[in-house]
């Protein structure tokens, strides 16, 4: 399903259209007593497409609604295309949220539910009108106008809730989980629309997801939150490639973790000696001196698995535990000695090369050197 | 339970609160009904046989005058008049002031919500008279509110409010504005808190947010309040004939004189049927076309 | 008499009539041996029932009653169970003997039958002929109360009749800041203002009725309550000045200023015609189950000394010419209790009324009371 052809030029009218920036600057936050945000700051330039991502509780969500005016920070200021907002209400801010549960009323029709921003803005009757008609086009549901809110499919709410904040123009639209309640199908589907219609309307998209997938396929830059804090914030290319930290490597993506100290270095080359008793080549890191405890992350894409070794910097004799299949790929895991279990993702070269692995079989599991990323947090 | 048959324990189940409605309710208002067409004779009791059996026949006795002359009485239809209006002004009332009430309760943090609703229910631990005898001692020429009106200045004499028509609405509203809280906290407590995050997210001012949101979907919290206000307010005698006059005699009044003083049970029972069937009709015609309302006494 | 009818005791009286079910209950376990008596609230003193008791071995059940026509409504229903009565003479009684609620009482039981009063028992003749059914207990008369402070000043110059205070429009207009009450009782109301009118009696024809209305609207807008309960109360307290009343009533008004110390004077005025009482009476329901028990009760109640121990303690007039020497001189001679001769020479007792008539009387007084 594709949701609306953009030919249609999207208004210029609601809270004056233009995508702005949003600056966090060290905000804190408490509920009785306990601190849920740490002194976050986050910078989002206009029109970009962010997503907040995080485990529950990890603040996520009181940082989309702090940005929103629903929360008050307890320290720190909001800065929204270049207007400290920190003080208002959040019916005096240019932004507008799409909550995770749509928040449709549920007294009001589809199009009055679309309406209502408008109405609230004064907006007048004909402008009203032909926004609601546009929004309606804009998310695909022409002719469900009087539908109530109970009288509609899942999905359909949520392009409700969605039509009813884009109608509003808002320089900055938050959205918190907002394919939670969609099942699997649908969910692939909307991510790619509102992709899509973020980039028509060009507006600014804060996202809040604990689903990497999601905040992975959709967003400009993923801020990955633990524990109140931003731990890492950039392309979803360099949260995968390159992860901060083990927490960031381990929550985007899946990953072999090798922890243990710097053996030696030499120019370009770094010596790990893991706490298992292995030895791990990677590229030089020139910070770390000899001793230092760190980890080796390495993603299970970047191992090979073969019957015989291959001549890759770091290779290991184990035994094929076990194989999952999952069509596009197959996951194998293999115990190596020392008695430690890796994970590799077997691609296409492997699979369709000889004679089939298989389970029990001794194989040699390897990567080069550019393979591991070293971590010291 | 339409044409699906209900295990035995569960048709036991349920004949056991219908036979209930049918032996308490239905049956008597049968009666009064039947009585209300009966004939009035100097007898024990004060009434003509509804059925006679003579000649092996079974004769009816039955009269539409009753009916039609309660109908058609101006003291009666003034009774009731009376009865409509002073229910409408303690509803009306009521609403104001219990509205916000329930709504401050449903506002309050979890914990303080319980003991404001305590608070709320709190009168009917001490028994209804003893209330309305305390209002009559706070309202009377010689009582502390008088006294605070002179020591005040406000007024040289004492105003007579007991006795009065104001008294009589006054004692209702006070009686009856627990009747409207509840139903009305239940529904507000519901209500769902990002709804209305959602309508000051979309740039409705608290005020406007109240009138399209919260107001709207409170109705039916707002119905069954003023219908728990409204009904028995009605039919209210006790406190109209303890701090009223002759000017705020009202249909329950007028119901027991013709039942005890008058022993006139055909009009007494007559005043019964025809109030209630002029209280049921709107109440039916409210459920038909107010989803609202049907949607909140489903729920 | 027709006591308070306050709401509550309608909201009673409502469940005990509705019931039907009355006090059968309260029979004990010997039922030779026990009298249920069915009376106002402390109509008699709780130490001569004990003496009774004592005396007797008969155990005493009291219920007490509400006002007299919801009793009725009880023994109309049959099974009261109760057999021992204080019933209210006119209308009350007057109907209810030909309704045959009540039986004929065995005189030959009752060995201090002559210290009744014989001007009581010549006034109950008019609803009982023969004295046949009734034994009369307590009495009063009805006349004006009034707070002589609060009045005086407001009184028109020249002489002024009590019943004037109430009846006449232009005086009663004069106390309509410092509050007019009238008893809620067709019974005792309409045959006053009848009788002020200068009607021979009052009777149901419509022209009577129609010319007690319009008097009665005259007077209406300077009436701030029409009431049986409180009444005297706010008479003690001040709250009101004018009052049509039971002259038992004026005395418990006057033991509340008493009590409250608090200078308040009430006073108590027969009307200058005909003077309507009240007797309540002893009298056994037809169905009594202890008839015999009842009777001892009744023969116990005219000794002298007991009957003078109830008048002392309730304050109203007895019904025993023998107990009115025993009497406190202060009580004795209250001519507001005992009048004088030639206010006794008034008296006077509604006739029995037919059913018609008295629903009549009772829609009319419905009427003008609430101005329709």
């Amino acid at each position: 399903m594709t949701l609306s052809t953009t030919d249609d030029r999207t208004p210029r009218v609601g809270q004056g259209g233009a995508a702005a920036g949003v600056a966090v600057n060290a905000v804190s936050k408490a509920f009785g007593g306990a601190p849920v945000l740490r002194e976050v700051s986050l910078t989002i330039e206009r029109g970009e497409f962010v997503a907040l991502l995080g485990g529950s509780g990890c603040g996520k969500t009181t940082l989309l609604r702090i940005i929103a005016g629903l929360e008050i920070a307890d320290v720190g200021t909001v800065v929204i295309g270049g207007a400290d907002v920190t003080g208002l209400p959040p019916y005096e801010r240019p932004v507008n949220m799409m909550f995770q549960s749509y928040a449709l009323f549920p007294h009001l029709t589809v199009a009055d539910n679309i309406e209502y921003g408008l109405r609230a803005a004064g907006v007048e009757r004909a402008e009203r009108t032909s926004l609601v008609v546009w929004a309606l086009r804009l998310v695909r549901l022409e002719g469900l106008g009087r539908r109530k809110p109970d009288q509609l499919s899942g999905g359909q709410r949520q392009r409700v809730a969605l039509a009813r904040c884009l109608v509003k123009r808002p320089s900055v639209l938050l959205l918190d989980e907002p394919m939670a309640a969609l099942d699997r199908g649908l969910r692939d589907e909307m991510q790619r629309e509102l992709v899509r219609i973020q980039r028509d309307v060009g507006t600014t998209f804060v996202l809040v997801t604990h689903d990497q997938d999601e905040a992975m396929s959709m967003a400009d830059r993923i801020a990955v939150m633990d524990a109140g804090r931003i731990v890492q914030c950039g392309p979803p290319r360099v949260i995968y490639d390159q992860p901060a930290s083990c927490f960031v490597a381990r929550f985007v993506g899946r990953v072999n973790l090798f922890a243990g100290r710097v053996a030696a270095g030499r120019p370009g080359a770094t010596e790990i000696a893991t706490d298992d008793g292995l030895t791990i080549r990677a590229r030089g890191q020139a910070a770390l001196g000899a001793g230092s405890s760190c980890t080796a992350a390495v993603r299970p894409e970047k191992l090979l698995v073969s019957r015989l070794p291959a001549g890759l910097a770091n290779e290991y004799h184990g035994k094929l535990e076990d194989l999952a299949y999952f069509g596009d790929v197959t996951r194998a895991s293999i115990r190596i000695a020392g008695g430690r279990v890796v994970e590799a993702t077997l691609g296409q070269l492997e699979r369709s090369s000889g004679a089939p692995l298989a389970v029990g079989e001794a194989v040699v599991v390897g990567f080069d050197e550019a393979a591991p990323v070293v971590l010291t947090a | 339970m339409t044409a699906r048959r209900l295990p035995g324990r569960q048709q036991l189940a349920v004949a056991i609160p219908l036979g209930w409605l049918l032996l308490c309710v239905a049956v008597p208002m049968l009666l009064v009904l039947g009585l209300a067409f009966g004939e009035v004779a100097d007898r024990i009791p004060p009434i003509e046989p509804l059925l006679s059996l003579a000649g092996g026949r079974i004769t009816a006795h039955l009269t539409l005058h009753n009916l039609l002359g309660v109908a058609s009485d101006p003291l009666y239809t003034s009774a009731f008049g009376n009865a409509l209006l002073n229910a409408l002004e303690a509803t009306a009332l009521c609403a104001l002031i219990g509205y916000p009430i329930a709504y401050s309760i449903a506002l309050a943090p979890e914990r303080q919500r319980r003991i404001y609703v305590l608070l709320a229910v709190l009168p009917f631990w001490t028994s209804f008279l003893m209330r309305t005898y305390a209002w009559m001692g706070l309202i009377r020429d010689s009582g502390p509110l008088n006294h605070l009106l002179l020591a005040l200045g406000i007024v040289d004499r004492p105003v007579p409010v007991l006795y009065s028509p104001a008294a009589v609405l006054l004692v209702m509203v006070y009686s009856y504005v627990p009747f409207f809280i509840l139903p009305m906290y239940a529904v507000l407590e519901r209500l769902p808190r990002d709804l209305l995050e959602a309508a000051s997210d979309l740039g409705a001012r608290p005020f406007y947010a109240f009138r399209t949101v919260t107001l709207p979907m409170s109705m039916p919290g707002l119905l069954a309040g003023s219908v728990l206000v409204f009904v028995p307010a009605v039919g209210e005698y006790i406190i109209p004939d303890l701090v009223g006059n002759t000017d705020t005699i009202m249909i329950g009044g007028v119901l027991w004189a013709e039942f005890f003083q008058n022993r006139d049970w055909p009009a007494a029972a007559s005043i019964a049927f025809l109030t209630m069937a002029v209280l049921v009709v709107p109440l039916l015609l409210l459920r038909r076309f107010l989803p609202a309302f049907r949607r909140g006494a489903a729920s | 008499m027709a006591k308070p009818t306050t709401a509550i005791a309608r909201a009673r009286c409502l469940l005990l009539a509705l019931g039907g079910c009355a006090l059968a209950s309260a029979a004990s376990a010997d039922p030779a041996k026990v009298v249920n008596i069915y009376s106002w609230a402390e109509y008699f003193p709780a130490s001569i029932l004990r003496k009774f008791e004592a005396e007797t071995g008969i155990k005493v059940n009291y219920a007490v009653m509400d006002n007299n026509d919801v009793m009725e409504t009880t023994l109309s229903a049959g099974h009261s169970g109760f057999d021992l009565v204080t019933v209210n003479a006119s209308p009350h009684l007057g109907r209810e003997i030909p309704k045959h609620l009540w039986q004929k009482l065995d005189k030959s039981r009752l060995q201090n039958l002559a210290n009744a009063d014989p001007s009581i028992l010549k006034a109950l003749r008019r609803v009982d002929p023969d004295n046949a059914y009734a034994i009369p207990w307590m009495w009063g008369t009805l006349g004006v109360m009034y707070n002589p402070d609060l009045v005086r000043s407001r009184l028109p110059p020249g002489r002024t009749r009590a019943i004037d205070m109430v009846f006449k429009p232009e005086v009663v207009a004069r106390f309509k800041d410092c509050g007019v009450t009238v008893l809620d009782s067709w019974v005792d109301v309409l045959p006053m203002l009848s009788a002020w009118l200068g009607q021979p009696e009052l009777s149901a024809d419509p022209d009577s009725l129609q010319a007690l209305a319009v008097a009665y609207k005259a007077i209406r807008p300077s009436i701030r309550r029409v009431t049986t309960s409180g009444y005297y109360q706010q008479l003690a307290e001040g709250e009101s000045c004018v009052a049509i009343g039971y002259s038992g009533d004026a005395m418990v008004a006057r033991r509340l200023i008493a009590e409250a110390a608090s200078g308040i004077t009430v006073e108590y005025a027969f009307p200058e015609g005909t003077v309507d009482i009240f007797v309540d009476s002893f009298a056994i329901p037809a169905d009594a189950p202890h008839p015999d028990a009842a009777l001892q009760f009744i023969d116990f109640a005219l000794r002298p000394e007991i009957a003078a121990e109830a008048a002392t303690y309730i304050g109203f007039a007895v019904g025993n010419a023998a107990a009115i020497p025993l009497l406190d001189a202060s009580m004795r001679d209250n001519p507001a209790i005992y009048p004088p001769p030639q206010v006794r020479e008034r008296f006077s007792m509604g006739r029995p009324y037919t059913a018609t008539e008295e629903r009549a009387f009772a829609r009319a007084w419905l009427r003008m009371k609430t101005g329709h």
